[in-house]
């Protein structure tokens, strides 16, 4: 161990040493009693029953019921929990050497209000003393209900304010996390992920494209290993974790082993399913070549085969599980297969510690095909050109190969100690070491642009390690029986090396040996590497009044690599409470539940690593040999961005039959890191230079409904709701450092998604030196309200303009002193900009995510055995640029403009009547072709809102009737047929809205560019237990 | 209480400086070095190779969108590789200010500028040279000039405000017009010849460069004399170099490497054209061809990926001198061709001889724009840009432009 490391570690010793104190028990006595249902009055066996603010104190019932255990003199609140089952509290005084008994009888608890979660990086609570909107999703009963390919199905439509919008339809793509209004400029807007305590690589791993896509780290892992996922949606929450958790923290807690009444359980878990083509193309969409563009699908094949194990005794619980999936996509040369294996350990023993030990392995295989912006794939063959394949042969396109292989090991070890009661000390220590390898190929004597006849291999090595640690004690006291405090610290830290290299060569004699080496034809090499580091020390200090009110205080310090700089040192606080109405006298009993919260905190973004270096250069090779050429050019003064949050919100249980969440969040992000666009006459342009100096603000809503309004014995039904509404709104970019004028808004590469902040509104008379740019005094009008960010933001089409006689000449497009009026409210508000000095004009279009989004499910169970579960989900206010009809307009394969064309005589073909200039028909014709012109973005801008049947399932269960056969080695059985984006409802001209070209985690978003549709899959599993 | 809060302000303090250390104690990357650690006299050649490497790709880019936008090449539709909507806006004059094929040139010229103005710098304010360095200051300060020079001579020649407005601009200032950054041009090719001796292979390359700056600011006796000091006959061209890790742009955009421009048809009746220079392609010959009866020109100057693009050469010198003789000393002029135009003796020279032996010789090298205009031979209509526009990037950030 390093030093540095030694001397924090020691330091955080001495830290705890202090806050420990004195503790020794004194003189006891004893408290026992029953825990009970309070319906059935039948016993609960391993019932916990804890003094409140004394972990080590207490104890669990026995087969009948019954508890026992000693305490100092004294008085204490003592809690009994049981899963399932409401906590029942109560207030005893114990003298030395009396014994005092104290009966629980606890309630069904149909909200999981006692459900224990993660609430920071330092705290967890019940459900009911959260004193922020953390969302837990029961993977386990997911999986076991429903199928899902990796972790970004599981969480999707299931949170409210979290949504995850995949790259494209391949399997193994890359995904994109929405996570509330989100969060900030800077970063790729992810959040952190956790799993088991490991800080987790969620990178979009590019390599060689294929096109742009990238596939997903997070692919690596097996939904089936999952346990539960605990959301932290925002820094109010997410502050204890610091730099980078602005986008919230998913904290995945893998399955741990069965109840100690099992000692070992064997499972068995087969699945097949189908995944096939969810919209044929048709002459709308791909116009002469819509047979040629269906004719690439395939019905993919799905092969998933689980083996689990569990169980455990009093002080050993364990779970082990074996799975391997084999998986075709929808296009050829698009396959996924994953062998995963787990072992979790958990090890109890003494009541003061607890050991828990979990590995995860992973080998994964992706195959994909080459799609998005190329045209060697089988979409860019088959959509753009009236004729398929003209840009590479059909041969060429399946012979074109890209396959990616990983290796992953996942594996944290923790424990917590309870030295003395009122002590506890935890520690976690993970590592994520994944080895990718990718291998690219173009087949030899076939041609492809830019490589001809000679074949091309690549190969692509990618090694990402990294370790993180947490360690914290808490240490819990009571000022008055009813009033607990407790005050932890903690240190978080976390490292990372990551490797790349890659090769390319041209030039193979035969395609029978592929060995790169035989490529005669070097190409190009490179290598690099970043190590990077965080730490930060954490505080909390909670304190909680019996089950009326919660509340805790603290921040996090944290430290950021700055390599060649000054590391970035921040602050970052909360502070937050919940108060249980339900829980004072007066309170109406129909509410079980009736909790106001509210909670503030900060978080950030950190720059780059080399961000603060004022330029780095590499070793440009070519003719000349090697030169230095500007790669980063950086800034010496760059901070992280920090994200401040403010939530409230209101939880309700009635009677036991429906629970209501319902949050108000808002956001402010300040110092936000700006990567500017210097003008290219600088000479400085190798890369966005990122500059403290923007500010965004959030807010948003977010609403859950959980109901069971039927509940018999032979049929129930739950139902649910989740909806968010999101919105943000970009307040400033600063001053170009350069020119010390308002930076300009940036735009993503196809100059269409943009990142504006308010801007000097246009109206009648400004006078000649009006510029939208203007700021302060210099602008005569006001300043008007900034665009949310990447919205599409582009120069608008009116229709067409018409020669003398009548006859189309052309788009008439943009703001001009002619229309002004026609736009003057947008002008007004800063939807649109006009600066009559240059004609440039732009307007607002629309935002490539939903403003509204949500999601509906319903689960029944009918007699017991079968159940029937359905999610539908739903997007509005989603845009879509569909840029794969771009260069369909570009290369004449647009039927509506052919048409058109036609109609106006003059397209190429003569199969419709021409109309009569100075007609309303050519002109409603003309106006419409003008507005299939593809120069202009905003023709191609389209509405995208959907309404998708995402799940849907169908599981019987054999278990009453197994219970039934003597002997029977199989003790459960399951049987599940569920399907996968089988209905979409969507005004959307292309084959799916669910698209995001590049937009994995580029500014770059809601882009269509031939970018592979959702499959529909359908899936059947057979589930054994033994 | 007290001794407890001293000791943990004291380890917190402790803490906190070892967190410093631990998140900055990390390895250096391997591939990539900070601009400092160039000064030394031991990376100069390094500094320099990489103004090279530059000035390579922004010519190789001016190639071919000078070429696209001028009557030289025509892109190349129903061919598998013509893909590049912008290079069609190119190719019709009517060009959006956000074609982002115009930007990166752009971007690569400017970048150029940086560099060669970023090296002059570095040798004249910070690099210390001591005894027998591996490159000397007046080496140094040679190529920083030679090549700050090139950059402006690209910005006024290839570049403009409006379609028929050239110029550009420097570090974010306002718009130069094509006149003062030739001024410029020619202000940094001086400073390079006063860094070589005047009989050098260096001298010439710089008088050569000289002269086109001259000529094309329309000082025409200027240019002749001038070119009477550059290249002679048997001196290297001076040329672009690449490679595999750095290909020609213009066998990568307009030639075997993918065809997204062919040549003009005029090429192949050209009858004072030698045909080596150009292919025809049949369409039925081509391994993914949807119309087996089309045929189209390609250019054949550079065949492979790693073909040197010249930039100034002997015979190019000839003809400025040629030019500039031209209606004066006929005779001489013939001479100066006859000796350039290798194997295509005239016996006359006119105006619109000049102007089709310049087309040929100087054909996939930057100049047949520049001479359209020149000589009012422009192909497209009257709204059409002669130039390539400053591109909606500079016009974004830049507060002396609209």
């Amino acid at each position: 161990m390093r030093p540095t490391v030694t001397r924090a570690l020691g330091s955080f010793a001495v830290l705890l040493a202090a806050l420990a104190g004195p503790g020794a028990l004194a003189q006891t006595g004893t408290v026992t009693g029953t825990v009970v249902d309070a319906e059935t009055g039948e016993a609960l066996p391993t019932a916990a029953v804890q003094v409140v603010g004394q972990p080590g104190l207490g104890g669990a019932t026995n087969i009948n019921g019954i508890y026992e255990f000693d305490l100092p003199a004294g008085t204490y609140t003592i809690r009994a929990t049981f899963v399932g089952y409401e906590a029942g509290e109560a207030l005893v005084t114990v003298g030395v050497e009396e014994e005092v008994t104290q009966d629980f009888a606890l309630s069904t608890d149909l909200a999981d209000l006692e459900e224990v979660i993660v609430t920071g990086a330092l705290s967890e609570r019940s459900v009911g003393q959260s004193e922020v909107a953390v969302s837990r999703l029961d993977a386990e009963a997911l999986t076991a209900q429903n199928e899902y390919q990796d972790v970004s199905q599981l969480l999707n439509g299931k949170i409210s304010g979290v949504s995850v919008q995949p790259s494209s339809g391949n399997v193994g793509g890359g995904i994109r996390f929405n996570v509330r209004a989100g969060g900030g400029l800077n970063g790729q807007g992810q959040p952190l992920i956790f799993i088991d305590g490991v800080r987790i690589d969620n990178s979009q791993i590019v390599g060689f494209g294929a096109g742009g896509q990238g596939t997903s780290a997070l692919a690596d892992l097996n939904p089936e290993d999952i346990g539960s996922v605990d959301v932290l949606k925002g820094p109010a929450a997410a502050a204890l974790y610091g730099t980078d958790a602005s986008n919230g923290v998913v904290l995945i807690t893998t399955k741990n082993g069965a109840s100690a009444t099992d000692a070992f359980n064997i499972s068995i878990r087969q699945t097949v399913g189908q995944n096939s083509q969810q919209t044929e193309y048709t002459a709308i969409n791909a116009f002469r070549t819509f047979g040629d563009a269906n004719a690439n699908f395939r019905d993919g094949t799905i092969l998933e085969t689980g083996v689990s194990i569990s169980g455990g005794t009093q002080a050993v619980r364990y779970y082990g599980q074996f799975d391997r999936r084999d998986e075709e996509g929808i296009l050829p040369n698009n396959d996924f297969d994953r062998n995963s294996l787990r072992a979790n350990f958990d090890v109890t023993p003494s009541q003061k510690l607890q050991v828990g030990v979990n590995f995860g392995y992973t080998q994964s295989a992706t195959s994909r095909p080459q799609n998005d912006n190329n045209v060697i794939g089988f979409l860019g063959n088959t959509l753009l050109r009236p004729s398929s394949y003209l840009f590479v042969d059909s041969l060429g396109v399946l012979a074109a190969r890209n396959e990616q292989r990983t290796n992953r090991f996942i594996g944290a070890a923790d424990v917590a100690w309870t030295p003395i009661p009122a002590l506890t000390l935890r520690g976690n220590v993970g590592v994520d070491a994944a080895d990718l390898r990718q291998d690219d190929f173009q087949q030899t004597g076939i041609s492809y642009p830019g490589v001809g006849t000679r074949g091309s291999r690549g190969f692509y090595g990618r090694e990402n390690d990294q370790v993180s640690l947490t360690a914290s004690a808490r240490y819990q006291y009571n000022l008055t029986p009813r009033l607990n405090l407790s005050t932890a610290v903690g240190v978080q830290g976390f490292d990372r090396r990551l490797r790349t290299i890659f090769l390319e060569n041209f030039n193979f004699a035969t395609p029978l040996i592929t060995d790169i080496g035989s490529g005669t034809e070097y190409q190009e090499s490179g290598e690099s590497y970043l190590n990077e580091r965080q730490i930060g020390v954490l505080l909390d200090q909670s304190v909680s009044y019996g089950t009326v009110f919660n509340g805790s205080a603290g921040f996090r310090q944290d430290y950021a690599t700055a390599i060649g700089g000054d590391s970035p040192s921040i602050f970052y606080p909360f502070i937050r409470g919940a108060f249980r109405f339900d829980q004072l006298n007066g309170t109406p009993a129909i509410f079980d539940l009736l909790k106001v919260r509210a909670a503030y905190g900060e978080s950030g973004q950190s720059p780059g690593a080399y961000d603060s270096q004022a330029a780095l250069y590499e070793a440009a090779v070519g003719g000349y040999g090697a030169g230095a050429i500007p790669d980063l050019i950086g800034n010496p003064d760059i901070r992280a961005e920090r994200v401040a949050e403010f939530e409230t919100g209101l939880d309700v249980e009635i009677a036991g039959v429906a629970l209501a969440e319902l949050t108000y969040y808002i956001q402010r992000a300040t110092d936000s890191i700006v990567g500017v666009e210097l003008p290219p006459s600088t000479g400085q342009v190798a890369s966005l230079v990122p500059f403290n100096v923007g500010r965004v603000d959030g807010q948003g809503i977010e609403f859950s409904l959980t109901s069971t309004p039927v509940s018999f014995q032979n049929f129930s039904l739950d139902l649910g709701a989740v909806f968010s509404y999101q919105t943000n709104e970009v307040i400033e970019l600063g001053e170009n450092p350069v020119t010390g004028n308002p930076n300009p808004a940036l735009y993503d590469g196809f100059d269409v998604n943009v990142i504006r902040p308010g801007i000097c509104a246009y109206q009648l008379g400004v006078g000649d030196n009006y510029s939208p740019d203007l700021r302060g005094d210099e602008c005569p009008t006001e300043i008007t309200d900034g665009l949310p960010r990447s919205a599409f933001y582009t120069t608008p089409v009116n229709g067409a303009v018409f020669e003398s006689d009548g006859t189309y000449a052309g788009v008439d497009f943009g703001i001009d002193q002619d229309n002004l009026e026609l736009y003057q409210d947008r002008l007004s508000s800063g939807e649109c900009e006009y600066n009559p000095s240059s004609g440039a004009s732009r307007c607002y279009y629309g935002l490539p995510y939903p403003k509204y989004n949500g999601s509906f499910t319903a689960n029944a169970t009918i007699f017991r055995d079968v159940s029937f579960y359905a999610l539908v989900d739903y997007a509005i206010g989603l845009k879509v640029l569909n840029n794969t009809r771009n260069f369909q307009l570009s290369f004449g394969n647009d039927q509506e403009r052919a048409e058109l064309a036609d109609q106006l005589g003059i397209g190429s073909a003569d199969d419709l009547p021409n109309l009569t200039p100075n007609t309303p028909e050519y002109e409603a014709a003309a106006n419409a072709y003008a507005r299939t012109d593809r120069r202009f973005d905003a023709n191609l801008i389209e509405d995208a809102d959907y309404l998708k049947l995402r799940e849907i399932s169908i599981r019987y269960s054999l278990n009453r009737l197994l219970a039934g056969v003597p002997a029977s080695p199989i003790r459960t059985a399951t049987l599940t047929l569920a399907g996968r984006n089988l209905f979409t409802s969507t005004p959307y001209s292309g084959v799916d809205p669910e698209v995001n070209f590049a937009g994995a985690r580029s500014l770059s978003r809601g882009q269509d560019f031939l970018t592979l549709q959702q499959p529909r899959v359908i899936y059947a599993t057979l589930t054994v237990g033994l | 209480m007290n001794k407890s809060l001293l000791i943990s302000v004291v380890a917190g303090a402790l803490a906190v400086s070892g967190c410093d250390s631990f998140v900055n104690d990390v390895d250096p990357p391997i591939d990539l070095v900070s601009s400092d650690s160039l000064n030394a006299v031991g990376n100069l050649q390094f500094v320099v190779t990489g103004v090279e490497q530059r000035f390579a790709t922004a010519y190789g880019d001016i190639v071919v969108l000078s070429e696209g936008l001028a009557d030289s090449y025509r892109f190349a539709y129903g061919t598998s590789g013509a893909t590049f909507p912008t290079y069609i806006e190119i190719d019709e004059g009517m060009i959006e200010l956000d074609n982002n094929s115009v930007d990166a040139a752009y971007t690569d010229v400017n970048e150029l500028r940086f560099l060669a103005d970023d090296l002059i710098n570095r040798v004249t304010n910070t690099i210390q040279f001591g005894s027998n360095p591996p490159i000397t200051q007046s080496e140094a300060l040679y190529a920083g000039n030679l090549y700050a020079g090139i950059a402006r001579y690209f910005l006024a020649t290839y570049f403009g405000l409006n379609p028929r407005q050239g110029g550009a601009t420097i570090d974010s200032g306002p718009f130069i017009p094509s006149s003062e950054l030739y001024d410029q041009a020619i202000a940094n090719f001086q400073a390079a010849l006063s860094n070589v001796d005047a009989g050098s292979y260096e001298a010439r390359v710089a008088n050569s460069l000289l002269a086109r700056a001259y000529l094309y600011a329309g000082n025409t006796e200027q240019a002749g004399s001038t070119a009477g000091r550059g290249l002679i006959e048997g001196d290297a061209d001076f040329a672009a170099l690449f490679s595999p890790q750095t290909a020609n742009p213009v066998w990568l955009a307009a030639g075997r490497g993918r065809t997204q421009y062919g040549v003009d048809p005029r090429f192949e009746d050209n009858e004072i054209t030698p045909t080596e220079e150009y292919e025809t392609v049949d369409c039925a010959d081509t391994p993914y061809c949807a119309d087996g009866d089309l045929t189209y020109g390609r250019q054949a100057e550079y065949l492979t990926d790693s073909d040197p693009i010249p930039f100034i050469t002997w015979q190019e010198t000839n003809l400025i001198r040629a030019e500039s003789l031209l209606g004066s000393d006929d005779s001489q002029a013939v001479g100066l061709i006859n000796a350039a135009y290798d194997g295509n003796d005239i016996s006359s020279i006119d105006r619109n001889t000049l102007i089709e032996i310049r087309d040929d010789l100087l054909f996939s090298r930057g100049a047949r724009l520049v001479d359209q205009r020149r000589f009012d031979l422009w192909h497209l209509g009257p709204d059409t840009w002669q130039y390539l526009p400053i591109t909606q990037t500079e016009r974004n950030g830049n507060p002396n432009i609209d």
